[in-house]
Parts: C-alpha cells; sequence; structure tokens
C-alpha cells in the first residue's frame, strides 16, 4: 500500500498519459499509411495533421507522465502529505482542458482558420514541436506553475535536498521556463527558429540529461538506502549536470548552422555538441558501476527493463547517433533529410522508456498488489516489442535518408524520384511501427489488469538461468567502444558524400555501405546492450559477479 | 592546400592529444596522490562552466538573431503585389506548412524544402506558378485566397534570400560566359524541345527513353552523370554534331547553340533540370559543386581554413579523450 493518500492523485495523469500515448501511436499509424500510399488519406486526414498530433500526443503524454511520476514521489522524500491537493486536481483538469482544447483546435489547420490577436496565433501555430496555439500555451504555463508551487511548497527546505533532487528541480524549471521563447511568433525565420530549438533542444537537455538523471538517481537511493550510494549518486549527477549543461547549451550550435544564424555557430555548435556524447556516456557507466554495488535484484522487473531502455537509447540513440550527424561536414548532407529522425525518433524513445518506467515503478505500489508473472512477462514483451520495433523504425528512416540525400542533395532529382528511393524503407518504417504498437497493447494490457482486476498469486522469482554472454555485464567496455566506433563509421558515411569519389566519381557504394554498416551496427548492438544490462540485473548475476 | 592538411593535420593534432592527455593524467595522479580528495572534485570549475556558457549564449544571441548585425533581409521589405512576406509566414503558420516541408531543413521530410524550392525557382513569378499548380491539388488540398498566395510567394523569396550558410546543397550549374539570364534558360529549353521534337523524338522518343535499340534513356539520371564524368558535355555535342554509329551527323543542320539547347532539353527529361544562372552566362547542366547559387551566401565558410580549424580543435579533444582514458584504464589495470 502507498504510504501516503495523497499519491493516488498520480493515478489520473498516469491514465491521460497512457491513452495519449495511444493516440500518438494511432497518429504515428497512419503517417505510415501516408509513406506507403500517398493519396489514400489525402484531402480526409492531411499529412500535417496527423505529425502534429503524432508529436503532440507525445509531448503532452511525457509532460503528464512525468507529473505522475513527481506526484507520487514527492510524499516519499518529504515524508509528508501533498501540499494543497485541491490544487492537484485543478491541474488533472486544466491538463484534460489542455489537451482537448489543444486537439480539437488542430484540425483547423486543414482549412488555416487560425485566429490572431497581438501579433499571436491563438488557436495553433505551424512550428515543429510547439504546435498548440497562444490559449493552451497559456493553459500549460498557468499548470507549470501550479504544479512548481505544489512541488516546492510539498519538499523539505532546499537545505537538506541531495544533489539528485537539485537535478530534478532546476531540470524540470528549465524546461518550464524555456516553454516560453519558442512560442512566440517572430517575423524573420532565423529569429523564430532560434529561439524554436531554445524550447526544443533545452527540453532534451534539461528534462532527459538533467531531470531523469536526478529521477533516477532519487529511484536509486530509495530502493538501495546505503549512505555509499548516495555519494557515488550525488558524484555522478554533479558531473552529469555540469556536462549535460556545458555540452548543451554550446552544443544548441548544432541547430544553427543552416538556419540563417551567423556563421561563428558553426564552430561553436561543431565543437561542443560533439561534447554532448559525453555525459550520456558517463551515465551508462556510472549506472553499471551503481549496480554492480546493489546488494539485492530489483523486484520491479518491468521498470528496469525500461530504466535499461533508458539508458541504451540514451547512448545510442542520443549519444551516438547524434554524434553521426553533429559535425558540420556531415550535417551538411544529412539536415533535412530522413537520417535526422533515426536519431530523433530514437533519442524520444529515450524519453518515453524513462516515462513507461515511471508509471511501471509507481503502479505495484499504488495498487498494493503482488508484482506477479503475468505482470512481469506482458512487461517484458511490451518493453521488447517496443525496443526492436522502434530500432528497426529508426534504422529505417536512416538508411531510406541516405539514399534522399543522393537523389535530393546531389542529384535535384525531383520528389517522384525522392518518394520512389526511400519507398522501399517505407515498409521497414510501418513493420516496426506495427511492433511497437503491439507492445504498447502489451504495456496497457499489463498496466490495466494491475490496476482493475485483482491480482493473485506469488510475486515473480526470476528462473536459475545459466550465465552467458547475453545475461553478464561482461564486454560492456567493448562494446561500448565498438558503438563508438560504429558511429564514427557512419559519419565517415555521410562525409563521403563530398568526396570526389562519389560527386564524380559516383561510387555511391561507399556511403551507402558505410552507413549501413553503421546504423544496422548500431542496431544490433542497442539490442545486445539492452539484453545484457536488462537480464543481469533481472536474473541478479551481477551479484555474484562482485 | 590538400597535403599540408592531411599531413600536418593529423600528425600536430595527435601529438597535441598525446601531450595533453599526458599533463592530463600526471596532474591527476599528483592530485590524488597529494591531497585527500575533495568530496566532488572540480565542483567550483563545473559551477563557473555552466554559468559562463549560459552568459555566452545570451551575448550571442542578439547577433544571431539579427538585431545587431544585419545577415539576412527583413521580411517586412520583400513584398509580391503588395503582400510582405510577414504575411506569408502568418499564412505558412496557418497552413502549417512545416508538418510535410522543411524550412531551413527544419519540419517533417515529407515534402520539399521550401529554400530549395525556392531558390530553383529563381524568380518571383516561377515561386508564384509553382503555388498556383500544387495549392488546391490532392497534394496541397487548401483553397487559398489570391492575396494569401501572394503572400506565400513574398514569403518564398525572403526564405531564398535568406543567408543559409550555402545550405541546401544544389545541384551543379556551370557556368560559362556567354547567352542567357533566367528568362532565356526557359527559352533554351524552349528551344531545345522544338529541336528534339523534329529532329530526335522519332529514334531516342519522345519522352527519352529510347526507341530504336541501343540509344540511351535520357530519362536515366546515372546515365548522364556517367556520360558527363568521361566525355562530358563537349563530348556529347561532338556526338551530336559528328554522328556516332547508326546516329547521322547533325553539324550541317544545327548551329553550336541549337545543340546545347536540345543537349539541354535532353538532360532535363532526366529531372536534372537547370537552376536560375547568374546574369549573361549560359547554363550547362550536370554533375555537382558548392558553387553558389546565389548571391547573398557566397562565403562558404564550410570549404574555408577555419573549418579545418575546427576540425583540428575536435581531433585533438577526441584523440585527448581516447588517449587519456586509456592510460587511465590501463594505470586501473
Amino acid at each position: 500500500m502507498a504510504k501516503f493518500r495523497s499519491q493516488y492523485l498520480a493515478l489520473p495523469f498516469a491514465l491521460v498519459a497512457v491513452v495519449l500515448f495511444f493516440v500518438q501511436l494511432i497518429a504515428g499509424g497512419l503517417l505510415a499509411v501516408y509513406y506507403i500510399s500517398p493519396d489514400t488519406l489525402s484531402g480526409i486526414v492531411n499529412f500535417n495533421l496527423l505529425r502534429t498530433y503524432h508529436l503532440n500526443a507525445l509531448l503532452f503524454w511525457l509532460f503528464s507522465a512525468t507529473f505522475a511520476a513527481v506526484i507520487y514521489a514527492v510524499p516519499v522524500l518529504s515524508g509528508r502529505e501533498l501540499w494543497g491537493q485541491g490544487l492537484v486536481k485543478l491541474l488533472a483538469l486544466a491538463l484534460i482542458v489542455f489537451v482537448v482544447g489543444a486537439f480539437a483546435s488542430f484540425p483547423l489547420m486543414q482549412k488555416g482558420e487560425n485566429v490572431w490577436a497581438f501579433g499571436q496565433p491563438l488557436l495553433y501555430e505551424g512550428k515543429e514541436y510547439v504546435e498548440a496555439g497562444r490559449i493552451w500555451d497559456v493553459l500549460l504555463f498557468i499548470g507549470f506553475i501550479i504544479f512548481s508551487l505544489v512541488v516546492l511548497k510539498s519538499l523539505p527546505p532546499p537545505r537538506e535536498w541531495p544533489l539528485a533532487l537539485w537535478a530534478l528541480v532546476m531540470g524540470a524549471a528549465v524546461a518550464f521556463f524555456l516553454y516560453i521563447p519558442g512560442n512566440i511568433f517572430f517575423k524573420s525565420i532565423p529569429a523564430s527558429e532560434y529561439f524554436r530549438w531554445w524550447t526544443v533542444h533545452y527540453w532534451v537537455e534539461g528534462a532527459l540529461e538533467v531531470a531523469f538523471a536526478g529521477a533516477f538517481g532519487l529511484i536509486l537511493m530509495l530502493v538501495i538506502p546505503v549512505p555509499e550510494v548516495r555519494k557515488v549518486v550525488d558524484k555522478y549527477i554533479f558531473y552529469d549536470v555540469v556536462l549535460a549543461a556545458v555540452s548543451g547549451i554550446l552544443g544548441q550550435g548544432h541547430h544553427y548552422f543552416w538556419i540563417g544564424t551567423p556563421t561563428f555557430w558553426i564552430l561553436i555548435g561543431g565543437v561542443f555538441s560533439v561534447l554532448e556524447i559525453v555525459p550520456l556516456t558517463l551515465m551508462a557507466l556510472e549506472a553499471i558501476k551503481i549496480a554492480k554495488k546493489g546488494k539485492a535484484r530489483f523486484a520491479n522487473v518491468p521498470s528496469l527493463y525500461y530504466m535499461v531502455g533508458i539508458l541504451v537509447f540514451g547512448l545510442i540513440g542520443v549519444a551516438l547517433l547524434g554524434l553521426v550527424q553533429t559535425w558540420p561536414w556531415t550535417n551538411w548532407w544529412e539536415h533535412g533529410t530522413w537520417v535526422t529522425p533515426l536519431h530523433g525518433h530514437e533519442g524520444m524513445m529515450a524519453f518515453a522508456m524513462g516515462a513507461i518506467s515511471l508509471l511501471y515503478f509507481a503502479l505495484p505500489d499504488l495498487t498494493n498488489k503482488p508484482i506477479d508473472r503475468t505482470f512481469v512477462s506482458w512487461g517484458k514483451k511490451a518493453f521488447w516489442l517496443m525496443f526492436i520495433g522502434q530500432i528497426i523504425l529508426a534504422t529505417s528512416f536512416g538508411l531510406g535518408g541516405v539514399r534522399q540525400i543522393y537523389y535530393y542533395w546531389i542529384q535535384g532529382a525531383p520528389w517522384s524520384t525522392i518518394m520512389e528511393a526511400r519507398f522501399p524503407f517505407a515498409v521497414g518504417i510501418a513493420f516496426g511501427g506495427g511492433l511497437v504498437f503491439i507492445g504498447y497493447l502489451y504495456m496497457a494490457a499489463s498496466m490495466l489488469r494491475h490496476l482493475l482486476f485483482p491480482v493473485s498469486g506469488e510475486p515473480y522469482e526470476p528462473p536459475k538461468v545459466e550465465r552467458n554472454f547475453l545475461n553478464t555485464l561482461d564486454g560492456i567496455p567493448f562494446l561500448v567502444g565498438i558503438a563508438v566506433f560504429l558511429a564514427l563509421v557512419g559519419a565517415a558515411g555521410l562525409w563521403s558524400f563530398s568526396s570526389t569519389a562519389v560527386l564524380v566519381h559516383g561510387n555511391l557504394w561507399i556511403p551507402y555501405a558505410l552507413s549501413a554498416i553503421s546504423y544496422i551496427g548500431l542496431a544490433v548492438v542497442a539490442v545486445l546492450l539492452a539484453s545484457k544490462f536488462a537480464r543481469t540485473l533481472e536474473y541478479g548475476h551481477h551479484i555474484e559477479a562482485v | 592546400m590538400g597535403s599540408f592538411i592531411y599531413l600536418k593535420f593529423f600528425v600536430s593534432a595527435m601529438v597535441t592529444s598525446l601531450l595533453l592527455a599526458l599533463v592530463l593524467f600526471l596532474y591527476n595522479a599528483r592530485r590524488r596522490a597529494s591531497a585527500k580528495a575533495e568530496e566532488i572534485p572540480y565542483r567550483k570549475l563545473g559551477k563557473f562552466m555552466i554559468i559562463a556558457s549560459i552568459i555566452f549564449v545570451l551575448a550571442v544571441t542578439p547577433l544571431s538573431v539579427d538585431m545587431a548585425d544585419k545577415r539576412n533581409p527583413s521580411p517586412e521589405e520583400i513584398t509580391y503585389n503588395g503582400a510582405t512576406a510577414v504575411e506569408g509566414f502568418r499564412v505558412a503558420i496557418d497552413y502549417n506548412c512545416m508538418g510535410c516541408h522543411t524550412i531551413v531543413g527544419n519540419g517533417a521530410y515529407y515534402a520539399p524544402d521550401l529554400n530549395y524550392i525556392a531558390r530553383r525557382a529563381g524568380t518571383a513569378e516561377n515561386i508564384r506558378a509553382l503555388l498556383e499548380t500544387f495549392v488546391g491539388s490532392k497534394y496541397m488540398p487548401f483553397n487559398m485566397t489570391e492575396r494569401q498566395l501572394d503572400a506565400l510567394t513574398a514569403w518564398m523569396l525572403y526564405l531564398r534570400d535568406l543567408n543559409t550558410n550555402n545550405w541546401p546543397p544544389m545541384p551543379r550549374v556551370e557556368i560559362v560566359e556567354g547567352a542567357g539570364t533566367g528568362a532565356a534558360v526557359n527559352e533554351t529549353l524552349q528551344l531545345g524541345r522544338q529541336i528534339y521534337e523534329t529532329n530526335c523524338a522519332s529514334c531516342h522518343g519522345a519522352d527519352g527513353r529510347g526507341v530504336v535499340p541501343g540509344t540511351p534513356d535520357f530519362t536515366d539520371p546515372t546515365w548522364w552523370d556517367s556520360v558527363l564524368a568521361t566525355e562530358g558535355f563537349e563530348g556529347l555535342a561532338a556526338v551530336v554534331k559528328n554522328g556516332k554509329g547508326a546516329m547521322p551527323a547533325f553539324g550541317n543542320r544545327l548551329s553550336d547553340e541549337e545543340i546545347n539547347a536540345v543537349l539541354a532539353y535532353a538532360q532535363s527529361l532526366s529531372g536534372q533540370t537547370a537552376q536560375q544562372p547568374a546574369g549573361g552566362k549560359r547554363l550547362v547542366f550536370g554533375g555537382y559543386s558548392f558553387e553558389p547559387s546565389f548571391e547573398a551566401n557566397k562565403d562558404r565558410w564550410y570549404e574555408s581554413m577555419g573549418a579545418w580549424y575546427v576540425y583540428w580543435v575536435i581531433t585533438v579533444f577526441f584523440g585527448t579523450f581516447l588517449i587519456y582514458s586509456f592510460m587511465y584504464w590501463y594505470a586501473r589495470g
């Protein structure tokens, strides 16, 4: 049983998150229909409308899940009930009004019927990731303020906070306040894009690298209440925050190469954005170190799997696939092609896995039901389907994007040729997306079953499994090294488009082969790493290893 | 520049990284040995770095958004039929153009990049004609007013003129002194088409795919790439002039200018159409270059010496990182 009544206030937020995740996947599936048969839906539900739903459902369900996790965690951290529980109920209501309102006004973009006031679009705006109109933005921002108020009032005084909590609060504050600049209408495209990236990029930096790192530091401290762990967590959180902040704030420059901003950004972005892989790699390595210190199995296996998902997608998807395309020389070719969603989909999945992990972590405690065999096996199936599906989807995007670069930027072929060149990979995208969707069904089923139906049965006890390469931590540094190498191969693949071998002699196999080796290789390494981490921790092999 | 870069570049980068790594390693070793370790080493340095980077970004923001430094045209000054580019941006926001297209490379990748289209179309008339063709079709099923189309035209002209460090990459236009500006290119293609249809279509096919066996497929861009790489435009012109195999010689029937026109038309069948040439110059199709298509984009920092300095710094950083981590790992055993 949860210790505090106010922890149950997390449930409506969690429910909204699960529903919005469904909306996101449906919109994504319809987008895949567009890739395979462009005419079917045209005029009924336009591509840009579906994409707006796909992006915004993702953002809102991540917000919602984060709210849920924090509302669940704060009473435990402070040792008392939440302050202002009425406000939290109001917040839940406001969130639903916000989501319904924003989603209901998006279809107006099919007719272009927006309302403008004070030089701002009120109902929606055609800016990637920040499509919600000004009315909804204001509502959401009020929500942020209520939320911050509740959290800050409920927590113990800041003097007593561990660093992990500082990271969580600061990361969240950054994400909230930098929601503003991206949403202001600027007349000039460079200004508009410049500030839009403040919002979008710093969400990733603030929320993923800082706030999530803080959240998992806190979970570790709750699960393993040893003073030594707090020391290790404090130290790694500090370095993570410093490196993420410095590399992230200046590495922002990699969005400013070609948007009409001055050339010095190429220098700043080119140097510092490369550093962005460091905190994420550090996070992965520190996590192993901490895991090895754990003297017990972590009972909540589904949550554990998804934590591993953040780690692996953070390392492979965010850091290394980002490294492939962050250099000015490779970004020149890949910018504006399908290579970008390769990084985007794996990166966003790191967020998604974090949110799912938090939901799974809170659920058994709130319902006070055992973590039984079915819960675990459905949760694991959900994880593997989502993980592998997303990797197939993202890799298809990347390989299609490399062909697009040739036909688009080098040949200057008409758009129909580019669509044809990308078509075979659209099938891969649809297939991967289908796997993710089945994974979602497993996840939702396991959660709803646990929430609504009586669960009897023994708590899940992992079977005794013989140790092998796939369920121990052997050779992890080697695999990480291989992954870094593969990322550099991928960068070389994109860079090779500038060579005479490709431009003059047309040796297309060079970029194609290098990119295929890199992207498919990274996909395989990701699956290996996830398997090794997750199963080592599940079977408890890390305990004997120490 | 090539040999300088490849020899001195890597040697100097590697030596610097090695030295840096060594210094770091020795410094850390001494630090560990001498004092009792702080709880969190480098705590002050870390905090300072965060604050310094925030201040830096805030300081360069006015430069970056054209407040302090006029790098881009003003959207209010660009107009078409009385509609300004700002008005066009509002229309673009109302119809969510970014949800399918990309703008300066950011967006949905489902439709072509708008800066790219604007630069290829070149003139306001061409942009307007494109908009008229596609708006209302199944690709862009919208009902827009004339005023909205004018506004979008102005906005696309603004996008064309942004100084984007010469991105996106454009197919090559080899510029030869001679005839033809914007309108003349279309005239060239028109002329080429007439000549093609009367002289060439019977064997090569009206669509360029070839009727008689042994004729090449003009719609295949790779054929053009290979033949332009091996024989070049001049070689092709010589074939038309003197004939080859079953193909008769056209040198006595067509002038040089007409031969160029018909070749340009034939190549345009492959989709490698021309963009706007600079004034007073003739267009030759094919291949690829970074040749700036566009006045405001002449600076190509990308290929300059400055780019190599950046690359050097990055290489040194990574070299140091790799060597240092190897040392660290070796020392720990």
